[in-house]
């Protein structure tokens, strides 16, 4: 009689055993689940909070300017850089290419921004042909941006000609820095 | 028989030379300012006879006045005064002394006179060919004290025109570009520089005006918009009002010789262009079509051709559009850089400016291209302006320091500085005839 209870209760220390490591399996996988679902949401979380960061960062970044003379306000992003040219040219050099891509990244991260594109001159050669020669600049860069891959209703050019210089010497220095495309924000 | 044989020859030859000599049907032409090889005409200017009671300083304004324009006619000789035979009395033809005169080798005597009448003053001139024994013509002029500087004007056109049967361009204005304020504004002034007037102050960017062949307004490009636009500004009133404002230059504008229309620099597809606007400024229609970019319309006097820059060689040089074809032929082929082309109203040159080591220098060129000459020699000088008599020149000149404008005649008369300031003073338009 005792042998057959002996059985008896090991059968069911091992069913209950079996049940409880059942129990457990899926207590695992459970736990298993959880961390992915976590990790998915912690990394959007991440995500937008750096992106909070960056518009924040890009916001701080932005300077309201007014042209004396010029009607309306634009703004100006320490991040969207001005690139500049060789005497008479119009072509891109290598670190014109550079810093449009970084703008063209700016341009893609906060993808609501309308800029104008300003083409600028220095102040020898006509000052009506600079008229042309700032349009060609200013052509020159819309174009490459929308190369790569920045929509073109969001680009609109302009040119000053010599009329802005950025620095109103009449040195090779000065000189220089006024042969430029600036970049401004219409809106965003 | 060989003397009858030479002397024979004599009188033919006198005789070809009396009938070959000009006469412009309109009375005796003293002076032909179209023969290529003009040369000056000594001319004697005593002093003004103050002729009564005249206020403080009008004998001075005259004289000065009258010596400058004088001058700047390019025609004369101005006799010194120490070297003039002394008069004691005013010249008038009753008294004029032609043999003292004649042997002083003066070929033209003009004698002034100033008179007060209660509150106006009057200038009065006699014109005497003095190697002919002749007096040429007089008249009065009566106005106001101020008005001085502009009677001795209409003194000395009177004098060209009865010596040359042409008009004097001393009663025309200069409009240009000043920035004695800062920024870039419009003005006006006469020819000798004084009388300075505004005629934008907005405080923006404001270039390149263009005058209405009527004389009463002009074309200028504003950015005060945020976009170079073209405005119109009335001399009368002194108001301005917007004409065009197509997103890209509304610039470098240029009236035609009828006034029906505006010939401009405006974008085109992803370049610039040369457009025709109505006289309303409205309803561009687009006049050159390539790749290209142009500026800079100049009109032919008989509005058939409009003379442009272009890049398409690689950098600027002068082009000329046929309206009736539309097709372009090149003007300019020497010189890397050439630009704002201004056609003499007398139609047979172009003025332009070309770009050289150290700066720029005027030439001028035939429509057909020969006949090349630079007619500046120092400092860097652009914007040439013809006057309507297709002789004098306008232009700004930097020589170390800022720009002024100066003036010259096509042919190397002068050049005379016109502005003497601390600023810029650039891109001058002559004016058409006024009166």
């Amino acid at each position: 009689m005792v042998r057959k209870k002996g059985r008896l209760w090991m059968v069911m220390l091992v069913i209950i055993s079996l049940i409880f490591f059942a129990g457990c399996e899926s207590l695992k996988k459970k736990r298993a689940v959880a961390p992915e679902q976590e990790k998915t949401a912690q990394e959007e979380k991440e995500k937008a909070a750096q992106e909070e960061q960056e518009k924040k960062s890009f916001e701080q970044g932005l300077t309201a300017k007014k042209y004396p003379g010029i009607e309306g306000e634009v703004f100006e992003s320490t991040q969207l850089k001005d690139i500049h040219f060789e005497f008479d040219q119009y072509d891109l050099t290598e670190e014109a290419r550079k810093i449009l891509t970084e703008n063209a990244k700016v341009l893609s991260t906060h993808t609501s921004l309308r800029i104008q594109i300003e083409g600028h001159c220095d102040e020898r050669g006509s000052n009506e042909y600079n008229l042309a020669l700032g349009e060609r600049r200013a052509v020159s860069a819309k174009l490459y941006l929308k190369k790569l891959g920045v929509q073109e209703n969001r680009l609109a050019t302009m040119s000053y000609g010599e009329e802005m210089p950025a620095d109103p010497g009449h040195s090779e220095e000065a000189w220089t820095k006024n042969r430029r495309c600036h970049f401004v924000i219409l809106s965003r | 028989m060989r003397l009858v044989k030479k002397l024979s020859l004599f009188y033919l030859l006198c005789m070809a030379a009396i009938l070959s000599h000009p006469d412009t049907g309109r009375g005796i032409i003293y002076i032909d300012i179209n023969s290529p090889q003009i040369r000056k005409f000594s001319l004697a200017l005593p002093a003004i006879k103050e002729l009564g009671q005249l206020p403080q300083g009008i004998k001075e304004e005259a004289e000065k006045t009258l010596t400058q324009d004088l001058t700047m006619a390019d025609l004369f000789y101005l006799m010194e005064r120490v070297k003039q035979p002394q008069q004691a009395a005013y010249i008038t033809e009753e008294n004029v002394d032609f043999k003292t005169w004649g042997e002083a080798e003066v070929e033209f005597l003009l004698s002034i006179g100033l008179k007060a009448e209660g509150d106006t003053i009057s200038i009065e001139f006699r014109l005497f060919d003095i190697v002919q024994h002749n007096y040429i013509a007089g008249k009065r002029y009566t106005g106001s004290p101020g008005e001085v500087r502009v009677m001795a004007h209409r003194t000395t056109d009177e004098v060209i025109q009865q010596l040359t049967g042409e008009r004097g361009i001393f009663q025309t204005k200069i409009a240009f570009v000043t920035d004695r304020t800062g920024n870039k504004e419009i003005a006006l002034m006469d020819v000798d520089g004084r009388n300075v007037k505004t005629v934008t102050q907005n405080g923006s960017i404001n270039i390149s005006p263009a005058w209405h062949p009527d004389g009463r307004s002009l074309v200028y490009t504003c950015f005060q918009r945020r976009n170079p636009d073209l405005y119109q500004a009335f001399i009368s009133t002194g108001s301005s009002v917007l004409l065009s404002a197509v997103p890209g230059p509304n610039a470098t504008p240029a009236w035609s010789p009828d006034g029906k229309g505006i010939a401009l620099m405006m974008r085109g597809k992803g370049n610039t262009e040369i457009y025709l606007l109505d006289a309303l400024g409205k309803d561009p229609v687009q006049l050159t079509r390539s790749w290209d970019y142009k500026a800079s319309p100049a009109w032919s006097p008989d509005g058939k051709q409009i003379a442009f820059v272009s890049d398409r060689s690689g950098n600027p040089q002068i082009y000329i559009l046929d309206m009736a074809t539309r097709k372009l032929r090149r003007l300019t082929y020497e010189g890397g850089y050439n630009c704002s082309p201004a056609w003499s109203p007398k139609g047979g040159k172009i003025a332009f400016a070309r770009q050289e080591e150290g700066g720029f220098h005027i030439y001028t060129i035939r429509p057909d291209g020969t006949d090349v000459r630079r007619i500046t020699r120092e400092g860097s000088n652009e914007n040439p302006s013809w006057a309507p008599n297709g002789r004098h020149l306008a232009y700004a000149s930097r020589r170390g320091g800022n720009y002024a404008l100066y003036i010259m005649t096509a042919d190397g008369g002068g050049p005379w500085r016109v502005t003497a300031s601390e600023s810029n003073e650039t891109e001058p338009a002559w004016s058409p005839w006024l009166q």
